[in-house]
């Protein structure tokens, strides 16, 4: 897929399975939004596809997939109810859409007033609601955590699970790994338009061993025996000595232990996703 | 919650296309003025008949007398104006007159309407998702038939306005002056069915030419702008050139000759001599081919057309 000159797209393949929350992360402009709407249909790309079940693509079935974009849009002169309707692409909402609304509490008074009036989070949350009123089989989500706050968010997580583990495929993006990388089944990290990476948080995890973190009052002591501490950044007094596996790090802090040094602090560090990804990024760049 | 196959039928997406366009405010404030314009022709119609008996009364008929007045209002040629007058406001001429006051203001409105309602996907960005859970194609084509059926609509809505207002008009007319019991009913060559059918392609036709220009430049504005004023362009390049082929020489050709344009009207029509030279039928054939091929363009554009 291209922009001009510009390919942003190229040669990325992934595949996603049923009941799978699949992670897709990278950078600013690195392509997310647009492959999103390359495998709803709405943008076509210059060569390769999006295949769904027995190699269909999104115009053939358009009725299993629902999507949510980073600006949810609504019809401003119509109430919430109708929005739901008219975005989900339901004639009535019947008792089972009345739970799922509940879970999103979208309360039926709220409902009736005009959508124009909404926040950016009550649309987000009727957006999300309206897609999984359709009770699709592939569910895309585009920057979904964004403008909820931390209970809303809590039904949005709570439906994703549900749907997941009812069989449906999500594919979603965004840049708060805390919130959507306990989500996620499979990261997939987009860089220079290819699939970098892709294997699950614990696989990307792994790929950056913990470290031993130790803070104590004689430094030099610690560096004499491990060379390879280094200073945690923004982190005054404390030092990290990065380990190549478990059982080293292990070895490190019993070490570290053993040693006639007063220490403050000492714990072992397990990579976060954000970190796993920020290092994958760099050591791509 | 099972994740399953979301089918929505042509007739739902009927149903939820013709809501969004019944609870557009677009459609309340078209549909307002349409009423107000109806309103207003009455009201001049009446004013002019109520001043004109008021004159004739004063002036012409102790002059004659009445029953030598009552014959040359009837029958007379030169009463013609007089008489016409009167007729407008009669329940009979009601449809006729609101028809051909819609007819000729209705395009217009109707470029406006079709602008905004092809348009304001856009602007208020529903379209990327109407495209994802509905396909943009299938959007559009039941805009389309949202936009013919809405057409049919204003013209069975106008025949009534137009029946119920002759009735109201006809009373206070009656009432006001004895000449109006004089007149008798208009002569109205043309079916109502005729009238309908013709009011029907005009609002289609420009409906949709909106609806296209602002699909295609992504903007209601600008659909609304050019799709109003598609129609004076057009009626001053007919005045400069033989264009029978253009959609508003057809179509003035079809509105002079299916409504009556009785005197005391708020709108009248000369008839286009360049078509007497052709089949009666051509006009038929112009504004319907016209309307043939927006509907196929809006599908074509609407295939190739990318929402992101």
């Amino acid at each position: 897929m291209s922009f001009g000159s510009k390919e942003v797209l190229r040669g990325l393949s992934f595949d996603a399975k049923p009941s799978e929350v699949v992670y897709i992360a990278g950078l600013n402009g690195v392509g997310k939004t647009t492959w999103m709407r390359i495998a709803t249909g709405i943008l076509r790309s210059t060569s390769g596809a999006v295949l769904f079940d027995d190699n269909a693509k999104a115009e053939d079935i358009r009725d299993k997939i629902s999507v949510v974009f980073d600006e949810p849009p609504v019809y401003p002169n119509l109430s919430g109810s109708d929005n739901l309707r008219l975005l989900a692409g339901i004639r009535w909402l019947d008792d089972s859409s009345k739970k799922i609304l509940a879970d999103f509490q979208l309360e039926i008074a709220f409902l009736k007033n005009r959508a124009g009036h909404y926040s950016f989070g009550q649309r987000h949350r009727l957006a999300m609601a309206a897609a999984i009123l359709r009770r699709p089989t592939h569910l895309f989500l585009d920057e979904p955590a964004v403008g909820l706050d931390p209970v809303a968010w809590r039904q949005v997580e709570e439906g994703i699970r549900n749907m997941a583990s009812n069989g449906a495929t999500i594919l979603l993006t965004g840049q708060d790994f805390e919130l959507i990388g306990p989500l996620a089944d499979k990261i997939v990290i987009l860089h220079d338009g290819i699939a970098f990476f892709s294997g699950s948080p614990q696989e990307l995890s792994k790929r950056f061993p913990p470290n031993i973190r130790v803070r104590a009052s004689n430094q030099e002591a610690v560096t004499s025996v491990f060379p390879n501490a280094r200073p945690v950044e923004h982190e005054e007094g404390l030092l990290e000595i990065i380990c190549s596996s478990d059982d080293e790090a292990k070895s490190v802090s019993l070490r570290l232990q053993e040693l006639s040094v007063p220490l403050q602090e000492l714990y072992v560090h397990k990579t976060t996703l954000k970190e796993a990804f920020i290092k994958t990024i760099k050591e791509i760049s | 919650m099972r994740a399953r196959c979301f089918n929505l039928k042509t007739v739902d997406k009927l149903i939820i296309e013709s809501q969004l366009a019944i609870k557009g405010r677009a459609t309340i404030v078209i549909g307002i003025l349409l009423l107000l314009v109806a309103f207003w022709g009455y009201m001049a119609s009446y004013q002019q008949a109520a001043r004109m008996a008021v004159s004739e009364e004063e002036r012409v008929i102790p002059i004659y007398g009445i029953e030598k007045y009552m014959l040359w209002i009837q029958e007379d040629p030169t009463a013609k104006d007089t008489r016409e007058l009167f007729q407008n406001l009669k329940p009979v001429a009601g449809p006729n007159y609101i028809l051909s006051v819609f007819a000729v203001v209705g395009p217009m409105l109707a470029a406006i309407w079709g602008a905004l309602f092809f348009g304001n996907e856009f602007v208020w960005r529903t379209a990327k998702v109407r495209a994802v859970h509905y396909g943009w194609v299938s959007s559009i084509k039941t805009k389309i038939v949202v936009v013919l059926f809405a057409s049919l609509i204003v013209g069975l809505i106008g025949s009534l306005v137009g029946l119920l207002g002759g009735h109201i008009s006809f009373y206070l007319i009656s009432r006001a002056t004895e000449i109006a019991k004089w007149v008798g009913d208009p002569v109205i060559v043309t079916s109502w069915f005729q009238q309908i059918l013709v009011l029907w392609l005009g609002l289609s036709f420009y409906g949709l030419l909106g609806g296209f220009i602002a699909l295609l430049l992504k903007s209601p504005v600008f659909g609304a702008v050019i799709g109003f004023t598609v129609p004076y362009i057009e009626a001053y390049i007919g005045q400069l050139l033989p264009m029978w082929w253009l959609p508003h020489t057809a179509y003035s050709e079809l509105m002079s000759g299916s409504f009556a344009y009785l005197a005391g009207s708020i709108v009248g029509i000369g008839s286009n001599p360049g078509f007497a030279t052709f089949s009666p039928s051509l006009p038929w054939a112009v504004v319907g081919g016209w309307l043939f091929l927006i509907c196929v363009s809006m599908i074509i554009l609407s295939k190739w057309q990318e929402i992101a």
